[in-house]
């Protein structure tokens, strides 16, 4: 069988990755913003007999890279030689695409064109001759559409061709002009002579021409100088007639080739103004509009993931609660288990897990918003309308990429600040991350404020939001004061057009974002719940406040009773809430996990529980659609019937008031980053010293913060 | 409780530390929203 | 001759030159399309923040400080 790798190359939003699901069917992470891929990833695809690693690599402007997610796409194209490199080209920008495309002809690996987004191209009037395009760059260019799949048996043919055929794609040298041809004669010959072993590593021309150039990173990484005698040699010739610019000098060179091929190619271009992007963008943009449109969509996502998903969370509950720990623990006992097995399993697993089982609908929600936005290219507007914000604490509008991202989940995020600049910008805005309230804290949120503030639900949850916006530049502003001084780099950030994602992606991208808080909830969320169990039950038998986990509680407990809510049971939740924000939730239930669940079980048969669980489910799904119509103007439909309370809400409003209730919920929102944030970040950093910081500064944040909220709460006399 | 009671008890409790290990640690800081289908082939060099 | 900043909502110029200062940067602006010779049309320019240009196809959001780097002719 053959092996062969493809590399998928590009400028950012040319859609690479769309390109790759269609070829490869996988479901890579799609959006409409740039950063999106920051990692190169591969997918393996069969054909006939040959093995196919398909590498998506981070959208790129030019082989000179500027941001971190540059290096990886140079990198992999330069050390690993690909076989093949598929070049996607956005159709209704061909010229700047092209200037790329003729550096990756430097690079002596057969190269294809993928002519993207060809239907929008011909939409907007443009023709472009492909034979002439093929015939003045000698690659093979293919017309696409990845969105609807079209064009993708012929890159496949061609992908083919090269793995059984290679001598087929002999890669066509582009005349530079007699003078640079002979500069980079002069270099290979030295090379060849000096450092043969540096051939073989990388491909000549390419090396010849960075040499020239003058490349930072390739003189470093070669140990080299930029005045070595034999580049002073080669460059000789240049120096005397443009100054010593030969950077600037052969980015001319390419960018007219790139010019001239366009020209020569496009035979119509009407430039028809059908755009809408420009309309939605004067006042999504405009300077008194932007933020205030900006927050009034995010009170609308919570309104409609919360108005959506509250039956389904309703249903889960009532599910959970009743028949499936009424029949769970039923099963066991016909085992013959010991009792505390069975405590273990209900009042341990059941009900910990079930706790944040029961927000998944509202987490899904939410992401299929979160996703929704993405996609349409919203978000990339978010980070232009908040760069005077985020102007003032040193980092600039693209940093808020990453932050927005946070609030699926802060992991990504971490991962995500490769689309800035500096070393400084990245650590600064990692430590900002985690204050972008995550899915994980929904729960927490959800079930306080069921408790305590049902009515104003959206109106509470984007408020906690917003403060996590608030409170990321207010840290931000001291942390530029102080460990991170300096100012934002430039910002220069590409706007994607306005684009209606297609279903299909937005379901596929919702799972996946969903499919972590499922995968965590059955596995880690599930593991601390058996802990958190044993904690809560040694010695065996003895109260609940005695246990270890209560003592724990209670010699902390002190620290947060300035804060309206020093008990043994919220301090010791927030120091398990450390693995994962969800595990304040599920301690919270197994604490006050009562019997009163089992206390008002009608004496029903198990098929009748069946059948009415599924009678419930199907009304939930009418409730659901129901409170979204009515919740937008046409006045409730009389769905508030009398809240049923559940037991631990109930709980919960005899030791909370709103108020501490409130600054709990702040204090979750703020308080130190959960230890996947950690791991992330010292894989991104190198060392645990960033964790270090966040940890402390997010905790003595939180606590500053939920002090002032709760003490002059109490002042104003609430 | 009985001997038999304790030795399930520490079973329950060293599997439960073990998936925590497995899921936290052993992935390294990775989360869902990393395609899972899709090996993340590379680390960033700084 | 003119900074980019002085062109309105709408306008159209041609680029002519950059003061060069920092040359990383303006090597970024040339590979993302922002080159001498280019025609760029200001989507939004609202004297405070960045200013968002169209070249060719493309929206390019810049800050301000750095369009007051890029010369253009108006148009």
């Amino acid at each position: 069988m053959k092996n062969i790798t493809v590399a998928v190359a590009g400028n950012p939003n040319s859609g690479k990755s769309t390109l790759i699901n269609a070829i490869a069917g996988t479901n890579l992470q799609v959006g409409n913003w740039p950063g999106v891929t920051v990692e190169k990833k591969t997918a393996l695809l069969k054909l006939e007999n040959i093995q196919v690693n398909l590498v998506d690599l981070p959208g790129t402007y030019s082989l000179s890279p500027y941001t971190q997610e540059e290096v990886i796409a140079r990198d992999f194209l330069v050390k690993e030689k690909p076989d093949l490199i598929i070049d996607v080209i956005d159709s209704t920008n061909l010229e700047r695409n092209l200037y790329l495309t003729v550096q990756l002809l430097e690079l002596d690996i057969p190269v294809v064109i993928a002519l993207n987004i060809y239907d929008e191209a011909q939409k907007k009037g443009i023709i472009i001759d492909i034979a002439k395009l093929e015939e003045l760059l000698g690659v093979k260019v293919i017309p696409t559409v990845a969105t609807k799949r079209e064009g993708i048996k012929d890159l496949l043919d061609a992908v083919k061709t090269v793995a059984v055929e290679p001598e087929k794609f002999k890669v066509k040298k582009l005349n530079y002009g007699e003078d640079i041809e002979e500069a980079i004669k002069i270099v290979e010959e030295e090379l060849k002579i000096k450092k043969a072993d540096l051939l073989s590593q990388y491909p000549s021309r390419w090396l010849s021409l960075k040499l020239l150039e003058g490349d930072k990173l390739v003189l470093k990484e070669l140990n080299l100088n930029e005045d070595e005698s034999f580049l002073k040699k080669a460059k000789h010739h240049f120096i005397e007639a443009h100054g010593d610019d030969m950077e600037s000098l052969l980015a001319d060179l390419r960018y007219g080739i790139a010019n001239g091929a366009t020209r020569d190619v496009i035979l119509k271009d009407d430039n028809k103004r059908i755009d809408i992007t420009e309309k939605i963008d004067r006042i999504v943009l405009n300077r008194y509009l932007g933020i205030p449109i900006f927050l009034l969509a995010m009170w609308l996502v919570f309104k409609i993931a919360f108005d959506f998903s509250k039956p389904f969370s309703d249903y889960l509950d009532s599910l959970i609660s009743g028949p499936l720990t009424k029949w769970t623990a039923y099963a066991l006992n016909s085992f013959g288990s010991a009792e505390w097995l069975i405590s273990l399993v209900t009042d341990g697993v059941i009900a910990g897990v079930g706790a944040v089982l029961v927000f998944i609908p509202v987490i899904a929600v939410m992401m299929f918003i979160i996703t929704l936005l993405e996609g349409s290219g919203y978000m990339a507007r978010v980070a232009f309308v908040m760069d005077r914000l985020m102007h003032t604490i040193g980092l600039h509008g693209k940093s808020f990429i990453p932050m927005l991202l946070g609030f699926g989940c802060n992991v990504p995020s971490i991962y995500a600040t490769r689309i800035l600049e500096t070393e400084r910008d990245r650590k600064l805005t990692a430590l900002l991350v985690p204050l972008m309230s995550c899915g994980a804290r929904l729960p927490v949120y959800a079930i306080f404020i069921g408790a305590f503030f049902a009515e104003n639900a959206p109106t509470v949850l984007w408020s906690l939001y917003l403060l996590g916006i608030v409170m990321a530049i207010v840290l931000g502003f001291i942390l530029k004061k102080t460990l991170y001084t300096g100012f934002a780099p430039v910002f220069i950030m590409e706007l994607p057009p306005y684009r209606m994602p297609m279903f299909r992606d937005l379901l596929v991208h919702t799972w996946q974002k969903l499919k972590h808080f499922v995968i965590k909830a059955g596995t880690y969320i599930f593991a601390v719940s058996i802990i958190m169990w044993f904690l809560l039950n040694t010695p065996y038998g003895v109260e609940k406040e005695n246990s270890a986990l209560g003592k724990l509680g209670k010699t902390i407990s002190p620290v947060f009773e300035p804060l309206g809510f020093g008990t043994w049971e919220a301090s010791s939740s927030l120091v398990a809430g450390l693995i994962a924000k969800e595990v304040v939730v599920t301690t919270m239930a197994q604490i006050y996990v009562t019997e009163e669940a089992e206390q008002k079980e009608e004496e029903k048969g198990f098929f009748e529980d069946l059948r009415d669980s599924f009678l419930s489910f199907i009304l939930a799904i009418k409730d659901a659609f129901g409170n979204l119509i009515s919740g937008f103007g046409i006045k409730s439909l009389a769905l508030e019937e009398e809240e049923e309370k559940t037991p631990l809400k109930s709980k919960l409003q005899g030791i909370f008031d709103p108020l501490s209730a409130y600054t709990f919920l702040v204090f979750v929102l703020l308080y130190w980053p959960c230890v996947v944030v950690g791991i992330a970040m010292k894989q991104e950093f190198g060392s645990w010293k960033l964790y270090g910081q966040a940890l402390l500064i997010h905790s003595i944040l939180a606590w500053l913060v939920a002090f002032v909220i709760y003490q002059g709460g109490r002042l104003l006399g609430f | 409780m009985g001997i038999s009671d304790i030795i399930l008890g520490l079973l329950i409790l060293s599997g439960a530390f073990y998936i925590l290990y497995r899921s936290i640690w052993r992935r390294r800081g990775h989360c869902g929203l990393c395609d899972s289908r899709c090996r993340c082939i590379a680390k960033f060099k700084n | 001759m003119m900074p980019l900043t002085l062109l309105r909502n709408g306008e159209k110029g041609e680029i002519v030159d950059f003061i060069k200062k920092g040359k990383a940067i303006f090597c970024h602006l040339r590979d993302m399309g922002i080159n001498v010779g280019k025609t760029v049309e200001v989507i939004s320019n609202q004297s405070h923040g960045p200013i968002l240009l169209k070249i060719d196809e493309s929206r390019i959001a810049i800050g301000r400080g750095m369009a007051m780097k890029i010369l253009v002719r108006r148009l």
